[in-house]
């Protein structure tokens, strides 16, 4: 195999890829990144992590066509490292050249033959999204799925389409963020699959401003987003070199937990808080509150919260934050990360709280509700 | 006094209790296979010279006719703590050092069971009946140290007293081996010294024991004359929580039995709550009319500090005791005990958390009328509520 690709290409192909390749698999060719001629002007990019697939067809200049893998990693840091211009890629059974200028770099490569075929895409039946809402429903709920792999049924964002609502529901099993817009805004779909947390991040990671809508389709137990991407900058009057790419993305098979149920309705107090003032007051009340637990107490009383927080190893910390309330008071702890992610997602200048006991769940929510945050309190 | 309590070749044992047909013969535990190790020997094995940590290649070879049982790490966890919640009966201070050995600060215990002789007996006695049959070697002695050697003294079911005192014509006659810290490259070094018996290493000064090894020197002194300060340190947290009632009538029914489980879930639930732990098991402990003492434990799934859950494990817990006995003694202990998660589920079952609101109110009911303030309305009938049996095992 013989190929010429500029370095700005080779580098968008790669840094798209590497993140995907497993480093800690006991398959050594997973760490590496597949790379195959296609004609005499494309060269295709691929990585798998056997759950997460993702392969490009970049432009390239063909001289002898061939296969082959190299370490995603290190074949990244080179590509990076090397002074603008072409970079050639040169293979002669497993050791691979890449050399640009007076640089020679010979790497040891490993056979494509041996390398997982990519998830077939021939029957996936691609339907468009607006990039901008997904992203938001993604940023807006991602942070709270669970990390905790051995919970299958949590390690993924339950997400949904219906004639109504497009929608994204997350939850670690101690607080849930749901996130929808109304499907006149999204247009109307029907599906409703449970996408793994590493996936929902891949996908995050190709909606950029640079598009309006993506195209993703559910077959086979798979998700696949599928777009173009620019992979040189665009020059005046020149059409811009352009790749495919696909990503596939295994769902999660084990069911989602009826999330519906512990959001709460009814609730007994309700709060109006200024979101950027909370959000301050609890990153500086943070500060003193013990490390493993995070707790922070919520004083609610006529027209303030009392947000304090007591670390016998380090001190205390009391401020206090002016609100709309009128109820009777109440001592209410959390764990002031779950407060902060949920405030911090939001944009708008108020947020509303509501709550009922110190052991009640409590929610916030933006005011035009396309969010509801459902927060365990602890006991303090 | 401090009485040190280890099982015979435990896995082993359990194996061999587990499956009659094992018995008598040479067992080992541990896996088939070119890397694999003995994890335990039965006697029977020890007789063709295999011991625990030795490649199973080479104790296949010794002794090819061994049985080799798989480790069941789980069901010796389980036997440990049947027999470390026995240990608990005897002193309220029980340091585990592994699954299968134990020492308890026997303490200010002679009032209530005896002498030291009579104390081992009973406890070994316990130990046989609560397991059906495993056997346990004791050493009691005014020192950790000299406890343990003295249970090593007279192996498998031994029972060695060394009044105090007489520390010295016990260990002096001892190998150098026995001694803690010699492994077989000190043990070299020592007897190039010419030290064979613990006698010869006593006789020694310390200034020169410590000139000769190092700072191992104080330590090979201070044991060789039977000086150990080191005080039985139970874990952190209580192993167990648990209430027992010693009856004025056998009992012999279900119905008879019930009411004495659900009052001592109740007393150990509250203890739990007011501890602010949880459980991850439930042993019911019954004692016949012979004092054989008999007990059965399950786990809790999810971990529990309300008496609904214990009471539903118990349940099915009294189906495995034999059916026609007559009891004395009945009682209930939680133990796998952990600090309740400040964080609270969002998924708890909502059974569960109306349980949780309703013992957390009639704790704050409680707190401020008095135990007797609200009650089991099942309870009332007999208002007889002996207050004894208490056990919190640290």
């Amino acid at each position: 195999m013989e190929a010429i690709l500029s370095k700005h290409c080779f580098v968008s192909a790669l840094s798209r890829l590497s993140g995907i390749a497993d480093r800690k698999s006991s398959m050594p060719i997973l760490s590496n990144v597949y790379i195959s001629t296609e004609g005499s002007s494309s060269i295709v990019f691929a990585a798998t992590d056997l759950n997460i697939s993702a392969r490009g067809v970049f432009p390239a200049q063909i001289v002898r066509p061939g296969t082959i893998t190299l370490p995603a990693k290190t074949l990244h840091d080179i590509v990076k490292s090397l002074p603008e211009g072409d970079i050639l890629l040169r293979a002669e059974g497993d050791s691979v050249e890449v050399s640009s200028g007076r640089s020679n770099f010979t790497l040891l490569g490993l056979p494509a033959e041996d390398f997982p075929t990519f998830p077939d895409t021939v029957e996936v039946d691609y339907l468009e999204f607006n990039t901008q809402l997904l992203g938001q429903l993604i940023d807006r709920t991602s942070f709270s799925i669970s990390s905790d792999e051995s919970r299958p049924h949590l390690n993924g964002a339950l997400f949904q389409g219906d004639a109504k609502i497009l929608r994204m529901v997350t939850t670690d099993g101690h607080r849930l963020s749901k996130a929808e817009f109304k499907a006149e805004e999204t247009g109307f779909y029907n599906f409703s699959h449970v996408v793994s947390h590493k996936g929902i991040l891949e996908l995050r990671r190709l909606l950029d401003d640079s598009l309006s809508v993506i195209s993703m389709g559910f077959h086979a137990g798979t998700l696949f987003v599928k777009r173009t991407l620019e992979v040189e900058k665009p020059v005046e009057g020149e059409p811009t070199p352009t790749a495919e790419f696909v990503l596939a993305s295994k769902l999660v098979e084990a069911e989602f937990p009826s999330y519906d149920q512990v959001i709460p309705k009814g609730m007994e107090r309700e709060v109006i808080a200024p979101r950027v003032a909370l959000l301050e007051s609890l990153r500086r009340i943070s500060i003193v509150s013990p490390d493993r637990n995070m707790a922070v107490k919520f004083a609610i009383s006529e027209g303030s919260i009392e947000i304090s927080s007591n670390n016998p190893a380090v001190g205390t910390a009391v401020e206090v934050i002016d609100v709309t309330y009128d109820g009777d008071e109440v001592e209410i702890g959390f764990n002031v990360r779950y407060f902060a992610d949920a405030l911090s997602v939001l944009s708008d200048d108020e947020v509303k709280l509501e709550l009922s006991g110190a052991l009640d769940p409590a929610v916030i929510n933006d005011l035009e509700k396309t969010f509801v945050g459902v927060i365990m309190p602890m006991r303090i | 006094m401090i009485l040190h309590a280890d099982m015979d070749a435990f896995y082993a044992s359990v194996e061999q209790l587990d499956h009659p047909e094992y018995r008598g013969k040479p067992l080992v535990v541990g896996q088939r296979g070119p890397r694999s190790v003995v994890a335990a020997a039965s006697y029977e094995a020890r007789a063709f010279g295999l011991h625990s940590a030795m490649p199973m290649a080479e104790a296949l070879r010794r002794c090819p006719h061994a049985i080799v049982a798989p480790n069941r790490m789980d069901r010796y966890r389980e036997v440990s703590q049947q027999v470390m919640a026995v240990f608990g009966d005897y002193a309220p201070l029980v340091e585990p050092l592994s699954l299968d050995e134990a020492f308890l600060d026997m303490s200010g215990t002679a009032a209530l069971f005896g002498p030291p002789e009579e104390m081992g007996a009973r406890l070994k006695a316990d130990v046989r009946s609560v397991t059906g049959g495993l056997t346990v070697s004791v050493g009691i002695a005014t020192s950790k140290y000299v406890a343990k050697v003295a249970s090593d003294f007279r192996k498998p079911d031994g029972l060695t007293v060394v009044p105090p005192g007489t520390e010295r014509d016990f260990l002096w006659p001892l190998p150098i081996s026995r001694l803690w810290g010699v492994g077989p490259v000190l043990e070299q070094k020592m007897r190039a010294r010419g030290l064979l018996h613990i006698a010869d290493v006593a006789r020694c000064t310390e200034p020169q024991l410590t000139a000769w090894f190092g700072n191992m020197g104080r330590q090979l002194w201070q044991l060789s004359c039977g000086i150990d300060a080191r005080e039985v340190t139970p874990p952190e947290t209580a192993l167990s929580v648990g209430r027992e009632y010693t009856l004025m009538r056998d009992v012999h029914t279900f119905d008879e039995i019930w009411p004495h489980l659900r009052r001592a879930a109740d007393r150990v639930s509250r203890t739990l709550r007011a501890d602010g732990l949880v459980a991850g098991g439930v042993r019911v402990k019954l004692k016949t009319r012979d004092f054989h003492l008999q007990t059965r434990q399950a786990p809790l799934q999810p971990k529990a500090d309300c008496p609904k859950q214990m009471l539903a494990v118990a349940r099915e817990l009294l189906t495995r005791f034999a059916p026609g006995q007559h009891y004395r003694l009945v009682g209930l202990t939680a133990y796998n005990l952990s600090p309740r998660p400040a964080q609270m589920e969002l998924f708890a079952n909502a059974p569960q958390q109306k349980e949780r609101r309703l013992y957390a109110a009639l704790d704050q009911v409680t707190a401020r009328f008095g135990q007797q303030s609200i009650r089991r309305a099942a309870d009332l009938e007999d208002d007889a509520d002996p207050e004894d049996g208490a056990l919190k095992n640290r």
